[in-house]
Protein backbone atom coordinates (compact mmCIF):
# COMPACT_ATOMS: atom_id res chain seq x y z
CA UNK A 1 0.00 0.00 0.00
CA UNK A 2 2.96 2.46 1.14
CA UNK A 3 4.17 1.41 -2.52
CA UNK A 4 1.46 2.28 -4.54
CA UNK A 5 1.10 5.93 -2.46
CA UNK A 6 4.73 6.55 -3.27
CA UNK A 7 3.77 5.84 -7.12
CA UNK A 8 0.97 7.78 -7.18
CA UNK A 9 2.63 10.91 -5.33
CA UNK A 10 5.44 10.38 -7.97
CA UNK A 11 3.18 10.37 -11.03
CA UNK A 12 1.49 13.44 -9.98
CA UNK A 13 4.44 15.44 -9.29
CA UNK A 14 5.72 14.31 -12.95
CA UNK A 15 2.39 15.81 -14.44
CA UNK A 16 2.47 18.69 -12.23
CA UNK A 17 6.13 19.06 -13.79
CA UNK A 18 5.12 18.48 -17.21
CA UNK A 19 1.98 21.08 -16.77
CA UNK A 20 4.10 23.51 -15.30
CA UNK A 21 6.56 23.25 -18.58
CA UNK A 22 3.62 23.44 -20.93
CA UNK A 23 2.04 26.65 -19.25
CA UNK A 24 6.04 27.64 -19.41
CA UNK A 25 6.53 26.95 -23.20
CA UNK A 26 2.77 29.06 -23.59
CA UNK A 27 4.03 32.27 -21.59
CA UNK A 28 6.91 31.73 -24.19
CA UNK A 29 5.07 31.17 -27.77
CA UNK A 30 2.79 34.53 -26.48
CA UNK A 31 5.43 36.64 -25.66
CA UNK A 32 7.03 35.97 -28.77
CA UNK A 33 4.21 36.54 -30.61
CA UNK A 34 3.35 39.87 -28.94
CA UNK A 35 7.28 41.03 -29.84
CA UNK A 36 7.19 39.72 -33.62
CA UNK A 37 4.13 41.83 -34.14
CA UNK A 38 5.04 44.97 -31.97
CA UNK A 39 8.37 44.81 -34.07
CA UNK A 40 6.69 44.12 -37.40
CA UNK A 41 4.35 47.12 -36.54
CA UNK A 42 7.30 49.51 -35.65
CA UNK A 43 8.71 48.60 -38.95
CA UNK A 44 5.60 49.42 -40.59
CA UNK A 45 4.93 52.33 -39.33
CA UNK A 46 8.66 54.25 -39.51
CA UNK A 47 8.83 53.35 -43.16
CA UNK A 48 5.32 54.69 -43.66
CA UNK A 49 5.70 57.38 -42.42
CA UNK A 50 9.57 58.45 -42.49
CA UNK A 51 10.61 62.00 -43.33
CA UNK A 52 10.23 62.23 -46.61
CA UNK A 53 12.86 64.61 -48.54
CA UNK A 54 11.79 67.28 -51.12
CA UNK A 55 14.82 67.32 -54.23
CA UNK A 56 14.67 70.78 -56.20
CA UNK A 57 14.90 74.13 -55.07
CA UNK A 58 12.99 75.01 -52.02
CA UNK A 59 12.76 78.79 -50.56
CA UNK A 60 12.31 78.67 -46.85
CA UNK A 61 12.30 81.09 -44.22
CA UNK A 62 14.48 80.13 -40.69
CA UNK A 63 13.44 82.27 -37.68
CA UNK A 64 15.89 82.62 -35.09
CA UNK A 65 14.72 83.66 -31.70
CA UNK A 66 17.62 84.60 -28.90
CA UNK A 67 17.67 84.57 -25.40
CA UNK A 68 15.89 87.94 -25.19
CA UNK A 69 13.35 86.95 -26.97
CA UNK A 70 14.10 88.86 -29.59
CA UNK A 71 13.28 87.69 -33.57
CA UNK A 72 15.90 87.67 -36.55
CA UNK A 73 14.09 86.22 -39.78
CA UNK A 74 16.14 84.18 -42.56
CA UNK A 75 15.19 83.45 -46.22
CA UNK A 76 16.80 81.42 -47.92
CA UNK A 77 16.74 79.44 -51.82
CA UNK A 78 18.28 76.28 -51.11
CA UNK A 79 18.30 72.26 -52.81
CA UNK A 80 19.69 70.93 -50.10
CA UNK A 81 16.86 67.96 -48.31
CA UNK A 82 17.65 68.59 -44.66
CA UNK A 83 17.77 71.92 -42.50
CA UNK A 84 21.35 71.28 -40.86
CA UNK A 85 22.69 71.60 -44.46
CA UNK A 86 20.20 74.73 -45.49
CA UNK A 87 21.47 76.62 -42.33
CA UNK A 88 24.94 75.36 -43.05
CA UNK A 89 24.78 77.98 -46.65
CA UNK A 90 22.74 80.75 -45.26
CA UNK A 91 24.56 83.71 -44.50
CA UNK A 92 24.07 85.78 -40.98
CA UNK A 93 23.46 81.95 -39.40
CA UNK A 94 26.10 80.09 -37.70
CA UNK A 95 26.06 76.91 -36.17
CA UNK A 96 28.08 75.04 -33.81
CA UNK A 97 27.35 71.69 -32.07
CA UNK A 98 28.54 68.52 -30.84
CA UNK A 99 27.52 64.84 -32.19
CA UNK A 100 25.29 63.64 -29.88
CA UNK A 101 23.57 59.94 -29.29
CA UNK A 102 20.49 61.90 -31.64
CA UNK A 103 23.08 63.19 -34.13
CA UNK A 104 24.10 66.70 -34.44
CA UNK A 105 22.89 68.69 -31.27
CA UNK A 106 23.09 72.61 -31.55
CA UNK A 107 25.04 74.34 -28.62
CA UNK A 108 25.61 77.89 -30.16
CA UNK A 109 23.83 79.80 -32.39
CA UNK A 110 25.27 83.57 -33.73
CA UNK A 111 27.28 83.30 -31.28
CA UNK A 112 24.46 82.66 -28.16
CA UNK A 113 24.84 79.22 -26.43
CA UNK A 114 22.42 77.13 -24.87
CA UNK A 115 24.08 74.82 -21.62
CA UNK A 116 21.21 73.05 -20.29
CA UNK A 117 23.76 71.47 -18.00
CA UNK A 118 23.39 75.20 -16.66
CA UNK A 119 20.18 76.43 -16.82
CA UNK A 120 18.33 73.77 -18.16
CA UNK A 121 18.51 76.26 -21.91
CA UNK A 122 18.49 74.25 -25.31
CA UNK A 123 18.13 75.28 -28.60
CA UNK A 124 14.48 74.36 -30.00
CA UNK A 125 13.71 73.47 -33.80
CA UNK A 126 9.89 74.36 -34.94
CA UNK A 127 8.61 73.26 -37.97
CA UNK A 128 5.47 75.69 -39.64
CA UNK A 129 5.14 76.81 -36.16
CA UNK A 130 4.38 73.47 -34.10
CA UNK A 131 7.63 71.83 -32.13
CA UNK A 132 9.65 69.58 -34.29
CA UNK A 133 10.25 66.15 -33.86
CA UNK A 134 13.32 65.45 -35.42
CA UNK A 135 17.10 66.89 -35.00
CA UNK A 136 18.22 69.06 -37.02
CA UNK A 137 20.53 66.99 -39.04
CA UNK A 138 17.13 64.56 -39.92
CA UNK A 139 14.49 66.99 -40.61
CA UNK A 140 13.79 67.56 -44.22
CA UNK A 141 12.82 70.45 -45.41
CA UNK A 142 10.02 71.29 -48.04
CA UNK A 143 9.54 74.46 -50.56
CA UNK A 144 7.84 77.03 -48.42
CA UNK A 145 8.51 75.87 -45.16
CA UNK A 146 9.23 78.33 -42.23
CA UNK A 147 11.32 76.76 -39.44
CA UNK A 148 12.46 78.44 -36.42
CA UNK A 149 15.36 78.06 -33.85
CA UNK A 150 14.20 79.02 -30.66
CA UNK A 151 16.04 79.69 -27.89
CA UNK A 152 13.99 77.93 -24.25
CA UNK A 153 14.58 76.81 -20.92
CA UNK A 154 13.30 73.99 -19.25
CA UNK A 155 10.83 74.90 -16.49
CA UNK A 156 10.68 72.21 -14.03
CA UNK A 157 7.57 73.07 -11.90
CA UNK B 1 9.48 55.79 23.66
CA UNK B 2 7.23 53.41 22.09
CA UNK B 3 10.13 52.70 19.60
CA UNK B 4 12.01 50.86 21.80
CA UNK B 5 9.41 48.70 23.98
CA UNK B 6 9.30 45.73 21.62
CA UNK B 7 5.75 44.59 22.92
CA UNK B 8 4.28 47.68 22.34
CA UNK B 9 1.19 46.60 19.36
CA UNK B 10 3.04 49.28 16.72
CA UNK B 11 6.45 47.33 16.70
CA UNK B 12 5.22 43.75 16.64
CA UNK B 13 6.21 42.68 13.57
CA UNK B 14 2.96 40.53 11.10
CA UNK B 15 2.37 39.55 7.75
CA UNK B 16 0.71 42.62 7.16
CA UNK B 17 3.72 45.22 7.77
CA UNK B 18 6.90 45.27 6.37
CA UNK B 19 9.85 44.43 8.62
CA UNK B 20 13.27 45.71 9.15
CA UNK B 21 14.51 43.60 6.24
CA UNK B 22 12.07 44.11 3.72
CA UNK B 23 13.03 47.86 4.22
CA UNK B 24 16.75 47.15 4.09
CA UNK B 25 16.27 45.31 0.83
CA UNK B 26 14.03 48.50 -0.59
CA UNK B 27 16.65 50.36 0.04
CA UNK B 28 19.15 48.01 -1.36
CA UNK B 29 16.91 48.05 -4.51
CA UNK B 30 16.36 51.68 -5.00
CA UNK B 31 20.34 51.94 -5.09
CA UNK B 32 21.09 49.00 -7.21
CA UNK B 33 18.37 51.17 -9.73
CA UNK B 34 20.19 54.01 -8.80
CA UNK B 35 23.72 53.03 -9.30
CA UNK B 36 22.60 50.84 -12.82
CA UNK B 37 21.12 53.90 -14.35
CA UNK B 38 23.97 56.39 -13.75
CA UNK B 39 26.71 53.75 -14.85
CA UNK B 40 25.09 53.06 -18.09
CA UNK B 41 23.37 56.31 -18.81
CA UNK B 42 26.65 57.29 -21.77
CA UNK B 43 25.31 54.56 -23.42
CA UNK B 44 22.43 55.80 -26.26
CA UNK B 45 19.25 53.02 -25.72
CA UNK B 46 21.11 50.89 -23.59
CA UNK B 47 20.06 50.56 -19.64
CA UNK B 48 19.78 48.04 -17.14
CA UNK B 49 17.09 49.56 -14.88
CA UNK B 50 14.18 47.26 -17.02
CA UNK B 51 16.46 44.33 -16.08
CA UNK B 52 16.93 44.92 -12.83
CA UNK B 53 12.95 45.83 -12.23
CA UNK B 54 12.13 42.51 -13.38
CA UNK B 55 14.47 40.80 -11.67
CA UNK B 56 13.40 42.53 -8.30
CA UNK B 57 9.80 41.99 -9.40
CA UNK B 58 10.10 38.27 -9.87
CA UNK B 59 12.33 37.75 -6.58
CA UNK B 60 11.08 40.01 -4.15
CA UNK B 61 7.43 40.28 -4.96
CA UNK B 62 5.11 43.27 -4.03
CA UNK B 63 7.83 45.26 -2.00
CA UNK B 64 9.81 45.93 -5.53
CA UNK B 65 6.68 48.20 -6.49
CA UNK B 66 7.08 50.24 -3.29
CA UNK B 67 11.06 50.22 -4.52
CA UNK B 68 10.14 51.62 -7.84
CA UNK B 69 8.30 54.50 -6.84
CA UNK B 70 10.69 55.49 -4.85
CA UNK B 71 13.18 54.94 -6.93
CA UNK B 72 10.96 57.24 -8.83
CA UNK B 73 11.01 59.57 -6.31
CA UNK B 74 14.74 60.02 -6.20
CA UNK B 75 14.94 60.47 -10.20
CA UNK B 76 13.35 63.48 -9.33
CA UNK B 77 15.69 64.71 -7.15
CA UNK B 78 18.46 64.33 -8.67
CA UNK B 79 17.25 65.36 -12.13
CA UNK B 80 15.08 68.48 -13.08
CA UNK B 81 11.05 67.53 -13.03
CA UNK B 82 9.68 67.81 -16.60
CA UNK B 83 7.29 65.56 -18.44
CA UNK B 84 9.82 62.84 -18.19
CA UNK B 85 8.41 62.68 -14.94
CA UNK B 86 5.41 61.67 -15.05
CA UNK B 87 6.24 58.78 -17.79
CA UNK B 88 8.73 57.46 -15.37
CA UNK B 89 5.22 57.27 -12.40
CA UNK B 90 3.98 55.33 -14.95
CA UNK B 91 6.00 53.07 -16.85
CA UNK B 92 8.48 51.91 -14.27
CA UNK B 93 5.53 50.96 -12.01
CA UNK B 94 4.00 49.40 -14.71
CA UNK B 95 6.94 47.12 -15.73
CA UNK B 96 6.93 46.06 -11.99
CA UNK B 97 3.15 44.82 -11.53
CA UNK B 98 3.67 42.93 -14.70
CA UNK B 99 7.11 40.97 -13.99
CA UNK B 100 5.04 40.20 -10.95
CA UNK B 101 2.04 38.98 -12.54
CA UNK B 102 4.51 36.76 -14.84
CA UNK B 103 6.80 35.75 -11.58
CA UNK B 104 6.49 31.95 -11.33
CA UNK B 105 7.80 32.48 -15.40
CA UNK B 106 11.71 30.63 -14.61
CA UNK B 107 12.71 30.44 -18.40
CA UNK B 108 15.60 32.75 -19.76
CA UNK B 109 14.00 33.16 -22.89
CA UNK B 110 10.30 33.90 -21.79
CA UNK B 111 12.27 37.09 -19.59
CA UNK B 112 14.70 37.92 -22.93
CA UNK B 113 11.38 38.51 -25.24
CA UNK B 114 9.82 39.92 -22.24
CA UNK B 115 11.88 42.05 -21.63
CA UNK B 116 12.85 43.13 -25.41
CA UNK B 117 8.65 43.68 -25.58
CA UNK B 118 9.09 46.28 -23.15
CA UNK B 119 11.96 48.06 -24.82
CA UNK B 120 9.89 47.93 -27.89
CA UNK B 121 6.99 49.92 -26.60
CA UNK B 122 8.60 52.00 -24.39
CA UNK B 123 8.50 55.05 -26.60
CA UNK B 124 4.67 54.80 -27.43
CA UNK B 125 4.45 53.86 -23.38
CA UNK B 126 6.12 57.84 -22.91
CA UNK B 127 4.06 59.29 -25.98
CA UNK B 128 0.91 58.69 -24.13
CA UNK B 129 1.84 61.45 -21.83
CA UNK B 130 2.05 64.14 -25.09
CA UNK B 131 -1.02 62.97 -26.19
CA UNK B 132 -2.75 65.58 -23.27
CA UNK B 133 -0.17 68.38 -23.19
CA UNK B 134 0.69 68.50 -26.96
CA UNK B 135 -2.60 66.90 -28.75
CA UNK B 136 -2.48 63.21 -30.03
CA UNK B 137 -0.49 64.21 -33.63
CA UNK B 138 1.79 65.78 -31.72
CA UNK B 139 2.59 62.13 -29.36
CA UNK B 140 2.34 60.28 -32.65
CA UNK B 141 5.09 62.11 -34.41
CA UNK B 142 6.99 62.19 -31.99
CA UNK B 143 6.27 58.15 -31.24
CA UNK B 144 7.36 57.54 -34.75
CA UNK B 145 10.41 59.63 -34.57
CA UNK B 146 11.59 57.47 -32.04
CA UNK B 147 11.17 54.32 -33.10
CA UNK B 148 14.48 53.28 -34.08
CA UNK B 149 15.87 54.17 -30.92
CA UNK B 150 13.03 52.04 -29.45
CA UNK B 151 14.28 49.22 -31.32
CA UNK B 152 17.92 49.49 -30.69
CA UNK B 153 16.45 49.50 -26.92
CA UNK B 154 14.37 46.82 -26.80
CA UNK B 155 17.60 44.46 -28.35
CA UNK B 156 19.39 46.05 -26.05
CA UNK B 157 17.30 44.72 -23.10
CA UNK B 158 16.78 41.78 -24.79
CA UNK B 159 20.86 41.09 -24.90
CA UNK B 160 21.09 42.41 -21.37
CA UNK B 161 18.52 39.82 -19.85
CA UNK B 162 19.88 36.66 -22.13
CA UNK B 163 23.11 37.14 -20.41
CA UNK B 164 22.77 38.56 -16.89
CA UNK B 165 19.18 36.11 -16.40
CA UNK B 166 20.97 32.97 -14.71
CA UNK B 167 23.55 33.83 -13.17
CA UNK B 168 21.75 36.94 -10.82
CA UNK B 169 18.76 34.41 -10.67
CA UNK B 170 21.27 32.07 -9.11
CA UNK B 171 22.77 35.11 -6.74
CA UNK B 172 19.49 35.87 -5.34
CA UNK B 173 18.33 32.53 -4.68
CA UNK B 174 21.79 31.88 -2.38
CA UNK B 175 21.50 35.16 -1.21
CA UNK B 176 17.30 34.39 0.16
CA UNK B 177 18.57 30.15 1.35
CA UNK B 178 21.18 31.87 3.60
CA UNK B 179 19.20 34.81 5.11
Amino acid sequence: MKETVTEETVTKEKSKAEENTQKGGRGILIVAVLAVVVVVLLIILSIIFAPKTQSGDKSITVTLTDNNGMDTVYEHNTDAEYLLEAIREMEGLELQGEDGEYGFYITTVNGITADYSIDQSYWAIYVNGEYGSYGIESQPIEDGGEYALVYERSSYE
Amino acid sequence: MRLFMKDHPMNKADAKKYTTRDLAEMGMMIAALEAGKLALSSLPNVEIVTFLIIMFSAIYGLKSIIAVVVFVGVECLIWPVNLWSIMYLYIWPLLAVLAYLCRRQSSVWFWSIFSALYGFCFGGLCAIVYIFTSGIHTAVAWWIAGIPFDLIHGFSNGVIMMVLYRPIRKVFSYAQSHA
